[in-house]
């Protein structure tokens, strides 16, 4: 039995020269992502404060990290998480 | 960045063809002179100014994106190095310069063509004169026009506006050094 995560909500910052459309194309392009919502909750000068929700069928923490801190973002919390049990099915 | 482009290459572009304007006006008035004297005068100008746009732009440029990736860092605590974004400003720069390189000499080859031909003793030097004037007159007419249209305000306006600066520069330079 092996343990996946299904879903990820994140509390992002990010600058606002990087466009959220652009954040969620790259996250929707990472493996196992099949779902990305981002909800802008708070603009300032310099950055926005962005609510992301992340929806597949095994999402790899590490690689969302990986992409938002290529885009210049920085994760403040994890504020959700859906994680799910499923058999490994061997060939 | 295509605003900060389309004000350098306005900008330098009218630099490089006033440049030769002063050029031409100045040698026309010495008088008989070789064609490849004006042509070897005025490609190492616009060279000049060419090089000169590149490496004032670029230092510019670079410490302005600088400051603003460091107030960026400040802003979000992590360190944007080897970003998206930092690649992407660093890609601009270079942009930005060499289009305000690119632009003054593009011009002043344009306005000196007829120079190349005035060489080779196909045409006159009078004639070559005559056309490289008509080739500067509108290239600045055509940038007061390109002006006028970005900006959303009368281009035929703007465009006799940057005339009427070409002609009084020629008009003055043939005065001094007439």
């Amino acid at each position: 039995m092996t343990v996946g995560i299904r879903r990820l909500v994140l509390d992002v910052l990010k600058p606002r020269e990087v466009t959220i459309v652009d954040i969620s194309k790259a996250l929707c392009a990472v493996d196992g992502v099949e779902e990305v919502n981002v909800v802008v909750t708070e603009v300032d000068v310099k950055t926005e404060t962005i609510k992301l929700t992340i929806k597949g069928s095994n999402i790899c923490y590490d690689d969302i990290a990986k992409v938002l801190t290529g885009y210049s973002c920085a994760i403040r919390s994890i504020d959700e998480v859906d994680v799910y049990k499923h058999k490994l099915v061997r060939a | 960045m295509g605003e900060i482009a389309r004000r350098y290459f306005v900008m330098n572009a009218f630099d490089g063809v006033l440049a030769i304007l002063g050029l031409i006006a100045g040698t026309h008035i010495a008088g008989n002179v070789n064609p490849k004297i004006v042509l070897g005068s005025g490609l190492g100008l616009s060279l000049t100014i060419s090089i000169s746009g590149f490496s004032g732009a670029y230092i510019v440029e670079r410490a302005e994106r600088s400051r603003k990736l460091r107030e960026i860092k400040k802003a979000l605590f992590i360190d944007v190095n080897e970003t998206l974004l930092d690649k992407a400003t660093n890609l601009s720069v270079i942009l930005i310069a060499f289009i305000n390189a690119a632009a003054p000499l593009v011009t002043s080859i344009l306005a000196l063509a007829p120079y190349i031909l005035a060489s080779f003793n196909i045409i006159t030097l009078m004639q070559a004169f005559i056309f490289s004037l008509l080739v500067i007159l509108i290239m600045l007419f055509t940038l007061g026009y390109y002006l006028g249209r970005i900006t959303g305000r009368s281009p035929l306006k703007y465009g006799l506006i940057t005339l009427i600066i070409g002609l009084v520069v020629g008009f003055l330079v043939m005065i001094l050094t007439g």
